[in-house]
């Protein structure tokens, strides 16, 4: 079966410029919503980012005032404290966020993948977190993740007597995480990672795993079984064979969940803003209060451009790790 | 797999029927106003909040659009943390995107340095001037100039669970700061509750609030009448040592890190804390037995002073005010809303729910009777101290927070927090 | 040799209890969360702030599910507009995203023409952007320049070509892998045949696919259906609210809090999308993993 991507020698389907032209005015509504929609504003932001653009009404008329200012936008935040820690934080997010996806869903993946009664409902029911929205996921967590003895969370911990009657844990308090440990303590507090950012992640994960696991499950599910029973043969036991055949095997699918993920991780907005408004200083909110509570329109521009400059240098990453994986 | 597929059909059912609910309910009925012979439709932006609730607003809107006949008002009601941003979003709009706006206290310098708002000074008259409190007026006055009118007379008051207190073997609440903390470490001790302090002390403007009425509490001010910062010494320290302090000792609750006001409300009214600082909004919530588990020891009181401070009570305000954005193209129009909403015959009508602006209101037999609490309200509110009135005034608040929640957090010390406050709001001026 | 049968048998029981209890595990986690938000939805307030916690309501009240679907209550009226607003929006996404990116998908899975491979990866980069970048132009753009000439803010066709915008890239994508794997001969045939190319795609390619439209319906139809920044950003009325941006409104406010109507609103929201998945579970799986692997 010839693959349709395939470059083809067939004379229909050769370059004729009638074709040419059919395949053109086919592209060009979906390339016109694009670019229209997309491309222009995206240069006008990139016009705004180099200059200070400020919200102010003069006779009656509201608007940007612009004034150009070259680099200072971006050379006010590449010069930030602030500014880096936020790059921590975000980057915290994103590879905590990842690892604890990608080991759950794993596992989650190994466990549907044998046989057992229920099977397929479990399936189906495993993928409800996925469709629920993201405000509503944000929101749900804030009911769970309440401070007090009345949170289902503390509530849960303490029915289960893993916490005493009288305890409860703040769980959303942005508290560096091992606060009183010599050097860890430090550690945590230069890096971003928080109590409250962490257990953001748990959130956020509820809602992830079920298509990390899924992807994975797909993969798992496309390995020969052949391949096991061999390594049987060969007298590998069951953590052997997850080293050597599992593993290497799901590698492709890890990646493409590692680069599919990290993009939406890294540009965090909506549920760290609707759980924590600005305490959690991640990019993504950054650049909000820099824009719309503050009015800065100019750095809010540039630092939307350096959170784009960072994603790309991740997918570039990213991509030659894939092209050497092809290579190999 | 059959069993899948009828589980298949009874969802696509159920969503049907969700679907069709919406589809098929008739138009909205709530404040009809019509809309065919109508010549100008004011987008008024308000806030979510209890008293002036949306109801209230539309059947109040309804009463406007009687006198009013070619002016329909369109409400949007947003989060407060939202509303600063959509009245920014609006000013960067050739054409305002709303006409009024509910303008915080702490705006006024910003949107008056920025001109996003009107002066109103013209408008208004010598007896409105006269009928409110010189302390309400002037917290919408910037550079000489009045740019909201006072609508909404808001300030914190101390909530107390009298149960708690009088288990504790004291007869009423405290009548210094000091006794205050004696009580919270009795009631500690005793066992009576965890934590006897609940407050709001997330990341957030209520955080800067607390801060500067405890300050107030001490007898002082954040920043001096130059709007300099000076919170590294005097009040200001003395009250962010006292705040991370009753954290230290376990008096105040952990969780108020992470509350804000109404989850920090909720902590008193359950039976979880005796103490909360909080807005006049409490007071309806915790005498309401739907909501409350404390109706009958539910208190309000005097913010206490600190002793040798001269005031009997020290709080923060948190006015609203009503005003007209520069760039809409309706103004006439919504400064006669706005003259409406904010009007004494008005306010009457709603002294169930919300302390009036209007001194003859404040002080008729009505609001006496309605309000038992009204005179610890009056005493609270005549101390009532400002934010300070700063054109950045986000950013200033933005540090604050930063500041005050990492000293409360206790990653950093009170003397570092505030010299570090210091330090970074005089670096914002360019 | 019998003992060492039974010890197999001992060994094989607890793995099953092993894997009973992770999959137990798995659905407290997977359900636990949706079920207490439900429970919230159902509660009093009163009960809600009970020490030590309350798990079942004693007492069961729906007057925040019926105080949504009751038009003459402020909550209601703007719960029933958001949920108008987010089917008309998601829905007429769905509808433009397919139609256009069908025909674009087409084109650069069948054709050979100039910047075929520009184009693609242009498509696809609109997925890569954080839609935070693009709020601040499109606002200025909007509220500035178009909305005088044709009222964009506070409209559902706003959002909609927003939207549009952000999601045709991923449709195209997904189809044009789609199709890549139906072999050409068949639509060779269908040329043969007299069809032109409008028809074999219509006539041959689509109904072939039709597992891979539902699919990418689907993602398009959730993506737009959870979008947030630009709802809050762009709408001003119950002409353009939709069902997240509600969710993140109703219930709280500076001096106001109801958890139970929070828990309601966000069951609600919630519903649509999930029943949609539990439905079509077995395409978007495939969907996904198809979308991914032609990634």
């Amino acid at each position: 079966m010839k693959k349709r991507d395939a470059p083809t020698n067939s004379p229909r389907l050769s370059i004729h410029t009638s074709e040419e032209k059919f395949a053109l005015a086919l592209v060009t509504p979906a390339f016109l919503i694009t670019v229209l929609i997309v491309l222009i504003p995206l240069l006008y932001a990139f016009y705004l980012s180099f200059n200070r653009a400020e919200v102010i009404v003069v006779g009656g008329q509201g608007g940007l005032v612009t004034e150009f200012s070259g680099l200072r936008n971006y050379l006010y935040f590449l010069s930030s404290a602030d500014f880096w820690y936020s790059v921590r934080t975000t980057l915290y997010f994103t590879v905590a966020s990842l690892a604890v996806e990608l080991v759950l869903g794993i596992i989650v993946a190994l466990l549907l993948n044998e046989e057992f009664r229920g099977r397929g409902l479990v399936r189906t029911l495993l993928i409800l977190p996925w469709a629920v929205p993201t405000v509503v996921n944000a929101r749900m967590w804030g009911l769970i993740f309440e401070p007090h003895a009345y949170g289902a969370l503390n509530g849960l911990l303490q029915t289960l007597h893993l916490l005493g009657p009288e305890r409860t844990i703040n769980y959303l308090a942005p508290i560096p995480l091992f606060q009183n440990a010599p050097l860890l303590g430090e550690l945590t507090s230069w890096l971003g990672v928080t109590r409250g950012l962490t257990w953001i992640i748990v959130a956020d994960t509820w809602k992830t795993l079920p298509v990390v696991a899924l992807l994975l499950l797909a993969g798992l599910q496309s390995i020969p079984l052949d391949l096991y029973s061999a390594a049987k043969v060969d007298g590998a036991n069951a953590w052997q064979r997850f080293w050597l055949i599992t593993l290497p095997l799901l590698r492709p699918i890890i990646l493409i969940v590692l680069v599919y993920r990290t993009m939406e991780l890294f540009r965090v907005f909506d549920i760290i803003y609707i759980l924590m408004a600005y305490t959690i200083p991640v990019l993504g909110v950054v650049t909000f209060q820099q824009s719309f509570v503050f009015g800065n329109f100019g750095k809010g521009a540039a630092i939307a451009f350096l959170i784009g400059l960072l994603v790309l240098l991740l997918a570039n990453g990213y991509i030659r790790l894939i092209d050497l994986e092809e290579r190999e | 797999m059959k069993r899948v597929l009828w589980l298949n059909w009874f969802s696509l059912l159920a969503l049907a029927a969700i679907l069709l609910s919406a589809c098929g309910t008739p138009t909205p009925t709530v404040a009809p106003l019509p809309t065919e012979d109508e010549t100008l439709v004011l987008h008024a932006l308000y806030m979510n909040q209890a008293g002036y609730s949306e109801e209230v607003l539309q059947e109040m809107a309804q009463q406007f659009h009687a006198d009013n006949p070619g002016v329909g008002i369109n409400f949007t009601f947003v989060k407060y943390d939202e509303l600063h941003d959509k009245i920014v979003t609006s000013a960067a709009a050739s054409t305002a995107t709303y006409d009024v706006i509910l303008l915080d206290l702490i705006w006024t310098a910003e949107f008056g340095h920025k001109g996003y708002v009107i002066p109103l000074d013209a408008r208004i008259t010598e007896e409105q001037k006269a009928d409110i409190a010189p302390a309400i007026f002037d917290a919408f006055i910037y550079n000489g100039q009045l740019w909201a009118f006072p609508f909404l007379a808001n300030f914190q008051n101390m909530f107390y669970n009298l149960a708690h207190l009088q288990a504790a073997g004291f007869d009423g609440p405290p009548a210094t700061l000091e006794e205050w903390y004696a009580q919270m470490v009795a009631l500690k001790e005793q066992g009576i509750v965890k934590y006897p302090y609940i407050d709001s002390w997330n990341r957030k403007e209520g955080l800067v609030c607390d801060y500067v009425r405890t300050a107030a509490q001490f007898g002082g001010d954040l920043f001096d009448e130059n709007g300099q910062p000076i919170m590294d010494q005097g009040a200001g320290l003395r009250a962010l040592q006292f705040m991370r302090r009753l954290l230290d000792e376990e008096l105040a609750d952990p969780a108020a890190l992470t509350t804000d006001e109404p989850g920090a409300m909720n902590a008193l009214i359950s039976g979880a804390a005796t103490f909360n600082t909080n807005w006049t909004f409490v007071r309806g919530n915790m005498l309401d037995p739907e909501k409350s588990n404390i109706v009958a020891a539910a208190r309000t009181g005097l913010l206490p002073t600190a002793e040798g401070v001269a005031a009997p009570a020290g709080t923060v305000s948190g006015f609203q005010g009503l005003a007209v954005m520069a760039n809409s193209d309706k103004q006439a129009a919504a400064w006669r809303w706005i003259q409406f909403a904010t009007s004494a015959e008005v306010q009457q009508q709603h002294l169930e729910s919300e302390f009036p602006i209007w001194s003859s209101l404040q002080n008729s037999e009505q609001e006496q009777e309605i309000n038992p609490d009204a005179g610890f309200y009056a005493t609270n509110l005549a101390n009532a101290h400002h934010r300070p009135k700063v054109a950045h005034y986000p950013e200033v608040s933005a540090i604050i927070q930063e500041e005050v929640h990492d000293c409360l957090l206790q990653i950093i010390s009170p003397e570092e927090a505030t010299a570090e406050m210091v330090q970074r709001i005089n670096a914002l001026e360019e | 040799m019998t003992h060492n049968r039974q010890i197999r048998n001992y060994r094989k029981i607890l793995s099953r209890i092993g894997l009973y209890s992770l999959v137990l595990l798995l659905l407290a986690w997977t359900l636990g969360p949706f079920a207490w938000l439900f429970i919230t939805s159902i509660s009093t307030p009163a009960k809600l702030n009970q020490i030590p916690i309350q798990w079942l309501p004693q007492a069961p009240t729906f007057e925040h599910y019926r105080a949504m679907f009751d038009p003459s209550n402020p909550t209601g009226e703007l719960f029933l507009a958001a949920l108008r607003n987010s089917i008309t929006v998601a829905g007429s996404t769905t509808l433009l995203c397919l139609l256009f990116g069908v025909l674009a998908a087409y084109a650069l899975a069948s054709f050979r023409f100039p910047a075929k491979q520009g184009l693609t990866l242009m498509m696809l980069a609109t997925r890569l952007l954080p839609t935070i970048a693009l709020v601040i132009p499109f606002y200025v753009i909007i509220v500035n320049y178009i909305d005088p000439i044709f009222p964009l803010f506070d409209t559902k066709r706003n959002l909609i070509a927003l939207y549009t915008s952000f999601i045709i890239g991923l449709v195209v994508w997904i189809m044009r892998g789609y199709f890549a794997t139906i072999p050409k001969e068949l639509e060779e045939a269908a040329l043969m045949d007299g069809c032109t190319r409008l028809q074999a795609l219509f006539y041959v390619i689509l109904p072939l696919s039709l597992p891979g439209l539902v699919t990418t319906a689907l993602l398009a139809f959730l993506l737009a259906w959870d979008e947030f920044l630009l709802a809050m950003i762009f709408s001003r009325t119950a002409n353009a609210f939709t069902l997240p941006y509600f969710v993140f409104v109703v219930g709280s406010s500076q001096y106001y809090q109801s958890p139970a109507a929070v828990a309601a609103g966000g069951v609600l929201a919630a519903l649509p999308p999930v029943i949609l998945a539990f439905v079509f579970q077995r395409q978007l799986v495939r969907g996904l993993t198809a979308g991914a692997i032609s990634g």
